[in-house]
């Protein structure tokens, strides 16, 4: 049962990262590569936060949605006017620096060695003590990121999104104000990731910087364009495959020897199948980046 | 709403696209903008629609001077545009292209949108109205469709459709009936005719001198980068200059 709860935790995790993903990558069009520094955000904000001032659960979402807020708009303002290459760029230089800052700023961070012994979130004046009462949470919160993304992506706003995925230049003459659209879109998917990252760190009890780095930003955009960018079911999909495949793994006898390799290259051909026979992901309708006909 | 342009140049690589154009045109009325390939007839609407910046001169849109604005800025100030190629959001079907023109910002807001702050009545409005429009040009039974899968013609009236439904007062057209079939061609000429009952400016570039007689108020024409005639149809038309700069002496 314990090993249920921690995969379906580590799913639900997923799937709001996922989600929060979608909506720059799938709807807007944009390749954000630094999806896991604002999930570090959110982590290492509650971490701080509940470790140093006793902090309800509400607060630590609402600081680490404001650092995270404040970090999308710092990166998106200079770059958001350029071509959405740069914006890759500098969204890959936010990820480095954002590693960076976990790295060496010690005195909050602890380094390499991480922040241990978080302790169980306080709501309502209570600790949320048990795996179940976690999951459950989990579950609450994950389903308001969902939520929340959907109801944009099916609003004016994910209309105006899609029209600026579609083809920028017309969406201008239109009157689409596009770098503020995107930004938005921006702040909002960074401050959701922050939020996915309040909940790892109080169900982790410990993070280190490896949870945050560049390769983890690079799994959360695999795992958006295999479920199929800017689907309705895409992202949730995406999350599915990417958590229970390798889990689904471990049940397979394989030599000690050669066992990580082998599930790894298992996972790896599994993904080249969908990509080569998939290429609009499993749920999608579009392939990533060929939104147009032109 | 009047667009007045003064002494206008632009140039690409050493390239003049635009010397010293100057103009004005009235808050009403079909404008044609006429000339030979290369006589900068698109870079003229580029640059007063913001999508190009001129070296030098400046344009001013009902009194304001829209140096330091970007296109989406002119848009709103009701300067609305279609382009050479087709352009339309071609993932979006018939309809959202249609909405998604109507649709403004405090509506598309994301605070308003997530809340749900009058949005549905808006977008349930903007909806009843994107069908009338393509019902008035015919094209409410494809509503549903993609735009790859209407012809050429369809969807160059589709992006008049989506410009005219932003409901600016000034709608720019780059030569709306190039390409098209007879019929399609009288078919955007009449809509384009229409909008004269809506106090509308429209300038719209062609190459089709019939088009152009037909409904045309005046004509500009352009060559070289400068404009070298402008006024009624038939007296332009007739000027010894344009006719040595279209067919030759």
């Amino acid at each position: 049962m314990p090993y249920l709860i921690h995969v379906a935790i580590q799913l639900l995790l997923y799937v709001g990262l996922a989600y929060a993903l979608d909506l720059v990558l799938g709807t807007t069009g944009i390749l954000n590569v630094c999806h896991a520094g604002f999930y570090g955000i959110g982590a290492y904000t509650a971490a701080v936060l509940c470790q140093t001032y006793h902090s309800p659960l509400w607060f630590e979402f609402a600081i680490a949605g404001l650092v995270a807020a404040i970090a999308a708009v710092l990166i998106s303002l200079p770059s958001m006017r350029l071509h959405d290459d740069f914006f890759v760029l500098a969204s890959f230089a936010l990820q480095v620096i954002l590693s960076q800052l976990m790295l060496n700023w010690k005195s909050v961070t602890n380094g390499a060695l991480g922040i241990s012994g978080i302790p169980a979130p306080i709501l309502w004046r209570h600790n949320v003590l048990g795996k179940t009462d976690l999951l459950l949470l989990t579950l609450a919160i994950v389903g308001c990121i969902v939520w929340s993304v959907r109801n944009l992506q099916s609003s004016p706003f994910g209309r105006a999104l899609c029209a600026i995925r579609a083809d920028e230049i017309l969406a201008q003459a239109l009157g689409k104000p596009t770098v503020k659209y995107k930004m938005a879109a921006f702040v909002i998917s960074g401050s959701l990731a922050s939020a996915v990252g309040v909940l790892y760190a109080h169900y982790m009890t410990f993070i280190d910087p490896s949870s945050f780095d560049a390769n983890v930003s690079i799994t959360f955009i695999t795992l958006v364009i295999l479920g199929g960018a800017g689907s309705r079911w895409g992202p949730a999909l995406g999350a599915a495959l990417v958590v229970l495949l390798p889990e689904g793994l471990r049940f397979i006898d394989i030599p000690n020897s050669v066992g990580p390799n082998v599930k790894q290259i298992i996972f790896s051909v599994c993904l080249l199948l969908v990509l080569i026979f998939r290429p609009q992901g499993l749920a999608g309708h579009h392939e990533f980046g060929r939104f147009t006909t032109e | 709403m009047s667009v007045f342009c003064r002494e206008l140049t632009k140039s690409f690589d050493g390239v003049t696209a635009l010397r010293d154009v100057s103009l004005k045109l009235s808050d009403q009325g079909i404008v044609a903008l006429i000339g030979p390939n290369g006589a900068g007839k698109t870079t003229f609407l580029n640059v007063i629609t913001g999508f190009e910046k001129p070296d030098s001169g400046s344009t001013e849109i009902d009194g304001t001077s829209i140096a330091s604005l970007r296109p989406f800025e002119i848009a709103r100030l009701g300067v609305s545009r279609t382009f050479q190629q087709v352009r339309l959001f071609w993932d979006m079907s018939i309809i959202d292209n249609v909405i998604c023109a109507r649709q403004g910002e405090p509506v598309e807001g994301p605070i308003r949108s997530l809340a749900k702050l009058g949005v549905r009545a808006e977008d349930r409005r903007n909806r009843r109205d994107a069908e009338r429009a393509l019902a008035s040009v015919k094209l409410d039974g494809l509503a549903n469709v993609m735009p790859q899968n209407l012809s050429y013609g369809q969807q160059k009236l589709l992006s008049i459709v989506c410009a005219v439904e932003t409901e600016a007062r000034t709608l720019i057209f780059d030569e709306p009936v190039s390409g098209v079939d007879a019929r399609m061609r009288d078919e955007v000429l009449q809509v384009l005719d229409q909008l004269k009952n809506y106090r509308r400016l429209i300038l719209f570039i062609e190459h089709d001198m019939e088009a152009v007689r037909a409904i045309a108020d005046e004509v500009v024409v352009m060559d070289q980068g400068s404009i070298i005639a402008f006024g009624a149809p038939e007296e332009v038309l007739s000027h010894s200059e344009v006719i040595a700069a279209f067919w030759g002496k």
